[in-house]
């Protein structure tokens, strides 16, 4: 099992790709950044109006800007793919190794999936219904407020850690 | 020392041919000597040097340099979100959302601006010499500096006169201060991530952003053309207005 993983995660087309092109891994390190001002611009405020912050602003608008946060996403996430898979062409160690061994990683891998988790649980428990039928000054239920809190704080944790994983490689 | 690997960072590494600097920790400790010489070097070097951010530097800790670091990026996106709040809404992107409860965001764009502020600071601290003989660095900083002065410009046209902003048609000031806000940050982050690395590898990645660029307002271009052509071929057949009955 281990083996297999650890074959799947090293692509030595990606490797080629960084190592013939010394711009592309800048390139998606810029690209990384501006995901995630995108997803953390789109989510933060969303979250923000959640615990009540910014009344005046329906959250159902808010909720409209949300493809822009999925699009920061999705920018992060290939882009992390590209450092994760190319990571033996800039500092030498297996990506096996670093996912095995840098805690930082980890910690943002498993931010990311409670992030989701959360975002699931806005959604079965029926708040995002109750989100959108709220007026622009209305008053979020207390749940809705204590998910959009947990979503900004991981959020807010996936950057920190995240800017910490190169300080174990 | 961290070594400089993955992506690069604090351009400790960076040559600082030209400029002599005193070897480190030679004389560090005089903040009233560093002055009377009113030599800009001589501060640097001694600000390097402090104890503080020689810690900071070499610490290990978690409160070390990357605290500052990471607040770094944070106190980034608490000043670039809600900016860019604001520019959905002016540049027509959320339209139908009112401006005014967004001044509220302003406090939040402050935390963020003081945190990227006083973070930044200390990160210049540890390692001044290599940073201001980066020009890539120098020119991360004028794009922060009009960024700023653009957004709070920006501010005081939507919310500097008295009564409702979302009453008043939005200005074309408004509208240029908002696409200078947008302009300006992607440029700080893209000089941002380019701090670290060779003139060379600075000028390829721009290059190929460039590139990029152009292939996407390609399309962007292409898109709308298609859309033009097949709104008036509609109008021409007149199926306009049966497609709009029909939703």
């Amino acid at each position: 099992m281990a083996s297999f993983v650890a074959y799947w995660l090293r692509w030595p087309s990606v490797e080629y790709l960084i190592e013939a092109n010394t711009w592309l891994w800048p390139l998606c390190e810029i690209f990384h950044f501006v995901g995630l001002i995108l997803l953390v611009g789109a989510v933060g405020t969303f979250d923000l109006r959640l615990i009540g912050f910014g009344k005046g602003l329906s959250p159902k608008l808010l909720g409209r800007l949300l493809p822009w946060g999925v699009t920061g996403f999705i920018l992060c996430a290939i882009t992390g793919f590209v450092f994760v898979t190319g990571i033996v062409t800039n500092v030498g160690t297996h990506p096996y190794v670093v996912l095995t061994t840098n805690l930082w990683l980890q910690l943002k891998l498993v931010f990311i999936a409670l992030a989701g988790l959360n975002l699931l649980a806005f959604h079965l428990t029926g708040m995002a219904r109750v989100v959108e039928t709220l007026g622009p000054t209305d008053d979020t239920p207390l749940l809705a407020r204590c998910l959009g809190g947990v979503s900004l704080a991981l959020w807010l944790g996936v950057i920190y850690v995240g800017r910490l994983i190169p300080w174990e490689l | 020392m961290r070594s400089q690997t993955a992506g690069g960072r604090a351009p400790n590494g960076i040559a600082t041919g030209g400029i002599t600097f005193a070897p480190r920790h030679a004389d560090a400790g005089s903040f009233r000597r560093a002055f009377q010489r009113t030599d800009s070097v001589e501060f640097l070097v001694w600000l390097r040097d402090t104890s503080y951010v020689t810690w900071v530097r070499e610490s290990t800790s978690l409160l070390g340099y990357t605290l500052y670091l990471a607040l770094h990026t944070i106190g980034l996106v608490f000043l670039v979100g809600p900016n860019l709040l604001i520019a959905a809404r002016v540049l027509g992107v959320a339209p139908q959302l009112p401006l005014s409860p967004m001044r509220s965001y302003v406090p939040i764009m402050n935390v963020g601006l003081a945190t990227t502020f006083i973070t930044g600071s200390v990160l210049f601290a540890t390692a001044p010499d290599g940073f201001v003989k980066n020009e890539v660095f120098l020119f991360k900083i004028l794009f922060v500096v009009l960024a700023v002065v653009a957004l709070r410009l920006l501010l005081r046209e939507l919310y500097g006169t008295a009564g409702d902003p979302d009453a008043r048609p939005i200005s074309r000031r408004a509208r240029r201060l908002t696409s200078a806000t947008v302009v300006f940050w992607t440029a700080a982050v893209v000089a941002g991530r380019l701090t670290a690395y060779s003139a060379r590898t600075v000028f390829q990645t721009l290059l190929a952003l460039a590139g990029l660029a152009v292939v996407l307002g390609i399309v962007a271009y292409a898109r709308r053309a298609q859309a033009n052509r097949t709104a008036s071929r509609r109008v021409a057949f007149g199926i306009h207005t049966a497609v709009k009955e029909g939703e």
